[in-house]
Order: structure tokens, then sequence, then C-alpha cells
């Protein structure tokens, strides 16, 4: 069943903990206000399913990169709010250099073949 | 690491976790529906469930929820049908308990460290050398080792005798220490102290600690004993103390006395135990306690250095090329046996292995005729929860969840079993210890290596019984009589091999109480005067002997005498080496008087008994002649023992001396040598009953000389306790069987119930019909005889190969003896049809009408 009406497009799997570890680099965030984030910045290309962002978040919490802290949400309602821990941020600069890398590597690929 | 801390944090806080989850999804749908993004939250309740659990697998806990779940609803299964449920657990604990018994006898008497300080670091030294082997060590070297040895840091010394106590007449076990050992062992005292190298020597006088039965006894637990003084031997000694119950000293023996060894001589004057390098007065065995950080093997070497360094001293009494070499000391050692022999010995631990591995494959035995059991009762049950299962199926649930759902049940029946067969194993073992007056620092609560191997027992059995009915059930064959079929089979072979072994065992005995042991022993006594405990130098040992049997032989009611080193039936023994082309017999070489023979009524088969003066001359038993000299006439042969040549000059008939057990084994006789004259033992046959003739004994050695205290036994008695040892363990397969065969019965009884249930319809057709009781039987039974056919035939096969194992312990009655074979047979048929003939006779007194308007 689909979940959206507008087309969606396929986040590449393992993409989704990068652009969280990312997007929470920042300040701490709820999960839906997470979603939010990158469907905007996306340019509402991307579309963060439920389904993936909260397992997506547990496992942040399982390998220790987030913390989750009760919060107030802008609709004054309590919330969990998470932010990222030292090995988060390692984490972080990690996936990017590897990201990098190998989107130099597609990159160069495309251009040359 | 962090990571799987986190994980278990999770487990313990997963209901809390998993509500805060539901509120933060809660939330981000309230948030979605406020945008009226296109995500609405309606189209995802259906999925809240599912969604959330996909975020809880990240944490890898969801098969603990599923396993509770199971449990929960396995549990409840189980406790709606108790009839079920209580017979299942039963059997299992019969099963189950047989194991965990057995096993922990084994763990007792073989793996289980003695209740002293520091088990683990101590040894037991036995001497060795190419073609010698002494279980004692004597007590000069011990000491001299002690002096000497790095490695050690603390040696033991232990030497069993008796004293006779002053006042009742009776005589005491005593057991003759080191002063250290009580101390060393962590030995404390009921009352008083325990013996003590600071102070038993203070004050000049002898000490005694009494043992903890033994005051109970003989002095009625009377709290004022301590600093009493008690006569041994004649000699006054001061109780100093009563050791504790718990103390288990290195044996399973209780002594009733514990003394210095040091003391010895003032009890026995003359003793020379303390100097004496040939150790003829009697035996001391030694243990050593390995110096920290040191292992076995570097004190073998220091100790074979050691002995060396001796023999420079003592060329003559330590061996050329001597090793002490050990075995762990904190555990249960064979108390006051004594090897010396001319070859390499099996140790008593070793000796005991094929006799737990025979128990142990009967108590498997019977583990596996109960899981038989449970399983045929399982694909019944299953039978009855055809609906069930075929409802869950039809709704959805998958064979593989099935099969974890049965697997589930099966895990918890077996859990409960175990369980309660723990509770059973600790019953049989204390009868057990109760039975065979084990001592009462025996401890019998589990340990952790009891506790694993009723784990590994419950999981084995879980899986023997539960897996092939669940595969069954899930895969939707109901009526798997193949399945029955085999485990009936199973069941008929397992009893089939504890009867075939109890039934041989039983005839063993028959055999032993009936047989011939070759050799005069109700009515001989023997007198052990202990001369070389006495101080007796040999030449004045053999006067006393000759004026003793002088003496003797003009008594009335004293029809023979004669000398032995090693009286008959006695716990002494000497042992040879005989080879022949590279086969090798032990037999026990006698050192016996020209009157021996006559005495206990050996009978000479060919050329002539020893006489006085024959020297470098042997008779040997019959078996020894047939196996050294086949085919060939064995008088005036000569036999080789050590660097000597012996000439054969008489063959002798078997006879049994040693053990009543015993076979194969031969005897070689030797005139005993005048400078061994303090340890002989003197034989007397009474033309009566042997049983007044002691006390008579006892005088005559007294009127001799008064300071001698002889140890007067009865050949019947030890016989007897042979034999009673022969009937314990008879009695205790006999059980085991007996349990087995009901078991089995009880699984039959079950299955032909079971078939004719299910076929009540075509068999309330054939009476209606007309057919007769035997129309009507006759194809229900054909099912069970190829089942108990194929059974019985793979049984009476294993018995063979398990039955091997008991060579040893049968009396010469061969393993494949068909007697006991036959008897198996029968008792087991004549079993099955009787548990059969029940459900028949209520098959054939059916309501037809009934059955054929049902359904």
């Amino acid at each position: 069943m689909p979940m959206s009406k507008m087309p969606k497009s396929e986040m590449p799997s393992g993409a989704l903990v990068l652009l969280i570890l990312r997007v929470l680099q920042g300040a701490p965030l709820h999960g839906y206000a997470i979603a939010q984030k990158i469907h905007v910045l996306s340019a509402e290309v991307l579309t963060v399913e439920e389904g993936s962002l909260y397992p997506a978040l547990q496992k942040l919490l399982l390998k220790g990169w987030a913390t989750a802290e009760w919060g107030i949400s802008e609709t004054n309602r309590k919330v969990r709010f998470y932010s990222l821990t030292a090995a988060g941020r390692q984490q972080l600069t990690a996936e990017l250099e590897e990201y990098g890398r190998v989107n130099g590597a597609i990159q160069a690929v495309l251009r040359m073949a | 690491m962090h990571e799987i801390w986190r994980r278990l944090q999770y487990l313990l806080q997963r209901q809390q976790r998993d509500a805060e989850l539901a509120d933060e999804m809660a939330f981000h749908r309230e948030m979605a529906e406020r945008d009226g993004g296109p995500e609405g939250g309606q189209i995802r309740l259906g999925n809240e469930l599912s969604l959330r659990e996909q975020s809880r697998d990240v944490w890898g806990w969801t098969w603990v929820d599923a396993m509770l779940q199971d449990l929960r609803f396995a549990a409840r299964q189980l406790w709606k049908s108790p009839g079920f449920t209580i017979s299942a657990v039963v059997m299992l604990a019969v099963g189950i308990g047989v194991n965990i018994a057995a096993f922990s006898f084994f763990n007792l008497m073989m793996l289980r460290t003695l209740p002293v300080r520091s088990p683990e670091t101590l040894v037991r030294v036995h001497r060795s050398a190419p073609g010698k082997y002494w279980s004692d060590v004597p007590y000069p070297a011990i000491a001299f080792y002690r002096d000497h040895a790095r490695t050690l840091t603390a040696v033991l010394a232990l030497h069993y005798s008796k004293l006779t106590v002053d006042g009742d007449g009776g005589s005491a076990q005593a057991h003759f220490v080191s002063s250290n050992l009580m101390r060393e062992l962590g030995g404390t005292a009921r009352m008083g102290r325990v013996l003590d190298p600071a102070l038993d020597e203070r004050s000049g006088e002898l000490v005694v600690v009494l043992g903890a039965g033994y005051w109970e006894r003989q002095f009625g637990g009377d709290a004022g004993v301590v600093g009493r003084l008690i006569k041994l031997n004649g000699q006054v000694a001061r109780i100093v103390g009563v050791a504790s119950a718990d103390f288990s000293g290195l044996t399973m023996q209780q002594p009733d006395l514990w003394l210095p060894i040091g003391q010895k001589p003032r009890y026995v004057t003359g003793s020379k135990i303390l100097s004496d390098f040939s150790a003829s007065d009697g035996s001391v065995d030694m243990w050593g306690r390995l110096a920290p950080g040191t292992s076995a093997a570097v004190a073998e070497q220091e100790l074979q250095l050691l002995a060396a360094e001796l023999r420079k001293q003592e060329p003559g009494s330590i061996w050329e090329n001597e090793r002490l070499i050990t075995e762990p000391g904190g555990v249960v050692q064979n108390a006051g046996g004594m090897t010396r022999a001319s070859g390499p010995q099996q140790t008593f631990r070793e000796k005991l292995l094929p006799v737990f591995a025979l128990i142990g494959t009967l108590a498997f035995l019977i583990l596996a005729v109960a899981c038989g059991n449970l399983g045929s009762l399982l694909l019944a049950r299953g039978s009855a929860r055809e609906r069930e299962m075929s409802i869950r199926i039809s709704v959805g649930a998958g064979s593989g969840r099935l099969v974890r759902q049965l697997l589930t049940e099966s895990a918890l029946l077996a859990g409960i079993g175990t369980v309660a067969g723990v509770g059973l194993g600790w019953v049989v073992l204390r009868v057990l210890l109760v039975w065979t007056e084990a001592p009462a620092w025996v401890n019998l609560t589990p340990d952790w290596r009891v506790a694993g191997f009723a784990t590994v027992a419950g999981f084995v059995a879980a899986l023997l019984f539960g897996l092939a009915p669940a595969m069954q059930i899930a895969r939707q064959r109901f009526a798997a009589m193949g399945m029955r079929q085999v485990l009936i089979g199973t069941q008929v072979a397992s009893s089939c091999v504890l009867l075939v072994v109890s039934g041989l065992l039983v005839r063993a005995l028959e055999k032993a109480v009936a047989a011939d042991l070759g050799f005069e022993f109700e009515q001989v006594v023997a007198v052990d005067a202990r001369l070389g405990s006495h101080g007796y130098a040999p030449a004045a040992a053999g006067v006393f002997l000759e004026t003793l049997k002088e003496r003797l032989r003009g008594t009335a009611g004293i029809e023979a005498v004669g000398l032995s080193a090693t009286p008959p039936l006695g716990g002494r023994r000497t042992t040879m080496t005989i080879e022949r082309e590279g086969r090798s017999m032990i037999a026990s070489l006698h050192a016996v008087d020209s009157g021996f023979f006559g005495t206990v009524k050996i009978q000479i088969l060919r050329g002539r008994a020893l006489e006085r003066g024959d020297r470098d001359a042997v008779v040997v038993s019959d078996v020894v002649a047939r196996f050294r000299w086949p085919g060939e006439d064995a008088l005036g042969r000569e036999l080789e023992m050590g660097d000597r040549r012996l000439t054969v000059l008489g063959v002798a008939a078997d006879a049994r001396l040693m053990a009543v057990e015993e076979g194969g084994g031969g005897d070689v006789y030797e005139l005993y040598d005048e400078r061994n004259a303090t340890g002989m033992s003197v034989l007397v046959r009474a033309s009566g009953p042997a049983e007044g003739l002691a006390t008579h004994l006892r005088e005559v050695v007294k009127g001799i000389d008064g300071q001698v205290v002889p140890e007067v036994s009865l050949l019947k008695g030890a016989y007897l306790r042979k034999v009673d040892s022969a009937r314990r363990s008879a009695m205790a397969v006999s059980v085991m069987g007996g349990v087995a065969l009901v078991l089995a019965c009880l699984g039959i009884v079950g299955l032909v119930s079971f078939t004719i249930s299910r076929r009540m319809k075509e068999i309330g057709i054939r009476i209606a019909l007309g057919a007769s009781p035997l129309q009507v039987v006759g194809p229900i039974a054909k099912r069970f005889a190829m089942p108990v056919g194929i059974g019985l035939g793979v049984g009476l096969m294993g018995a063979a190969g398990v039955s091997a194992l008991l060579k040893s312990a049968l009396h010469g009655v061969s393993h494949l003896d068909p007697v006991a074979y036959l008897g198996a047979v029968v008792v087991f048929l004549a079993a099955a049809v009787a548990a059969g003939v029940g459900p028949a006779r209520r098959a054939l007194q059916v309501d037809v009408a009934g059955v054929l308007r049902g359904d």
C-alpha cells in the first residue's frame, strides 16, 4: 500500500543514518522534526518513513551515537529530543569521509565512462 | 562492550522503553496529522504495533518475548491436562533421577575432592621401578623425602592398624598418621584437640584422638571424655580430643582412633615401622602437599633424584631406577589396600572406570526407556490435539512456529522433570550411602558438575522425546504408527539389556554362593600374630611359629595347621607376572609352609606338594601350568621370577584364594623364606564349626608370649563380606532392570490402549459380525509383534556388548550365559503380554451399539 501520493524517492540504504547524524549536528531534535528537516532540506525529494526513522533512531541509541532526553515540543507536548554524543560526532565525520570517497569515485566513473 | 551493556539495560527496562517508543510515535502521528501531510495517521493505525516491533527488533530481544509467550502458553496447556503432566513428569523424574544418582556417585568417587584443605595440591605417592610396583612407601624413606623435598611443603604418612582396647576386649581400627596430617588437612576437633606435632610429644604421654563415630558408639557421646585415659594394647594413652565428624581424612575408612605414627613402637613392643626399609611391619601410605606453583611432574622429578640419593645409603632397600609416581591425592582413595607387584599396576581409580562405564550405560538405558514412553505419550496427546493444530495451521501459524511451541512444551516438561529428577536422584543416593554405610562427611549437595549434568540430561531428554512428535504434529501426520513402533522397539531393546544384565549378575551371585572356591574355608581360621609389629627377629619368629603349630596340633578339635604370608580371602596380596610369547598373566604368589595345602585342602593334581627344605621350587595352579606350558607337562619345568629360576614340583587344582569373583588369575606357591617369618599367618582348620575356636587360639598365643596380640579371623567371615558386596551390586542392577521393565510395560499398556481406542469402530463392527475374541485381538497383536521382536533382538545383541564390561564381576559365569538371556526374554514377553491383556479385554467388552452409533 503506497504511503504517499507523491512519487517517492528511495533513500539509498545506509544514507539515512548519515542524514540523521548530520541533521542532529546542529541542535537536539525530536523524531518528527528530524523527518521534517530532512524532507525540507532535500527540497521535499526525500521522505523519511516512520517505519525506517524509528528503527534508525533506536540503532543510534544502541550504538551510543545519540542520546535521548525528554523535552517539550513546540506544541507543548512531552517528547524525546535526540542529541549527538562524542561517539556520534566521530561517526558522522567518518561517514562523511567515506561518503565523499565513494561519491567521488562514482562521479569519476560517471564522468569518464 | 558498551553496546552489550546498553543492550542488557534495554532488556531490563524493555517495558518502559517500549512505552516511551509508543508515546514518541504517537506524537509523530499527531504532528503529521496536524501538518495534514500525505502520511495521515489513519492509514498507519493498523500498522502501529508492527512498526514498533521493527524498532524494537534493533535491540535484538524480540525472541525473549516470543519465548516467554511460548512458555506461558505451554504452562497453561500442561496445567489443563494434569493427568498427562503428572505421568510425564514422573516418568522423566525416574529416567533423569537414576542418571543423576549414577553421575553423582561417579562425581563423588572420581571427580569430587575430599573436604580437606586445598585438596588440589595433594598428591598420593607410589613406588615404581621397571618390573616393580609398591602402593606404599617405607616410613624411613618417607621421613627422608619429608626432610629433603623442596617441591613438597608437607609430607603425610598413614598406616592402618588394629589395636585391642582393654576393658571391652574389642579391637579398634587405628590410623597411625604423621602428626601433621590432621592439621595439614584442616581437620578440626569436635572437642579437645587434633593431633599436633608441637604438642603430641611434649608430655611424654601416649596421645590418641577418637574418631567421631567411635566416640558415639563406645563412649555414648560423653562430653567429659577428653583428658581421660584409655588402655590400648595394654598401654595407657590419654584421649586428647575427638575428631569432628566432618573430617574425612584421605580415605573412605572411618578410623576409630587417630594416633601419631611416631608412638607406634610404644604400643607394639619392638615395632620397627619407623626404621625398617623392608616394611615388614605393615604398609605406610604417603601423600605430599605440592609447594605453591609446583606441578606434580616437577615433584616427581625431585623425588626421583632423592630416591637415587637415598639408594646410596640404602642400596638394598631402594630399587634401581626407582621412581616415585604421583596421582591426585585429594580424592577418595582405596583404604587399607596394599599392592606390591612385579609389574605396572592399575591404580584404584583406573580399576573403577569400567564399573562406572557399566553403571552409566545402564542408567542411560533407563532414560531411553523413559523417553520412549514419553514420546508415545506425546504422540497420543498429539492426536488428541489434532483439531487444535489444524485450526492453528489454518489461521496461519507456520510449521516452524508450531514446532517451536511444541518443543517449548517439551522443554518445560523436561525442566520440571529434571528438577524432580534431581530430588529423586538425591534420595536414591542417600539410600545408597546409608546402605553402604558411607561416612558422615560425604557431601551430597549437588555441585556445579551435578547441576551441569542434570541440565544436559534434561536437555537431551527433551530433544529425545520432544522432537519427533513435534515434527510429526507439525507435518500433520497424526496416525504416525511407524514412529510409535520405533519408540516401542527402543523401549523393548533398552529394558531387554537391563534385564539380561541383572539376570547375569543374579546368576553370577548364585554361582558365587554355591561355588566351590577350590579350597576349604568354612572351618578355617587365620591367626595373624603380627610378630613383625611386635619386634620379633626372623629367627625368633620362626621359633614362635613352630611352637604355636606344635601346641595347636595337639589340641582337640583342630585337624590341621599351616602357614601363609597371604591368608586366603584376606586383603594382602603379592603378585607376579608370568609371560609367554608376549602375553602375560597376573598370578598371586603365596609364601606358604608344607602344611598349607593340607590345611586348606587344595588338591595336588600332579607331582607333589612342597616339603620342608625345597629350595627354588614352586607348585603352580593348573591354570598357570596350562598358560605357561600349554599341552606340555609342567613338572620339572622352570618358572622365571625376576632373576630367579624356580623348578615346578607339582600342579595344584585351581582355587580362588584371593577373591570370590576372580576369574583367570592363577596362583604360584613357594615355601616361605625364613627371613620373612615375621609376616606369616597361621591357618587352622577345625574339625567342627570354627566359631568357637577364636578364644582358644588367642589364649594359646598368649601362652607363648603374653605381649603378642594376635588378630584372629574366620575365613568364612571374609567370604561372606565378599559375597555380600556382589549381592549388593546384583540387587542394585535388578532394581534398575525392574524399573525399566515397569516403564516399558507402562509404554505397552499405553500403546495398546491407544491403538484400540483408535480402532474402536472396526472392533465394534467385527464383534457385531460375530468375530471370535481371537479374531478381534489377533490383528492388533500382530502390529506389536514386529517392533517387540526387533527390539528384543537388538536388546539381546546390545546386552552381549554391554555385559562384556562385566566379565570381572561375573564370578566365571560367561557373559553370554544362555540362562540369563532366555530368562530375560521370557520375563519380558510375559510382562508384555500381561501389559497388553488389560486393554485388550476392555476392547472385547466394548459396547458395540454405542460405538457404532457414535461419530
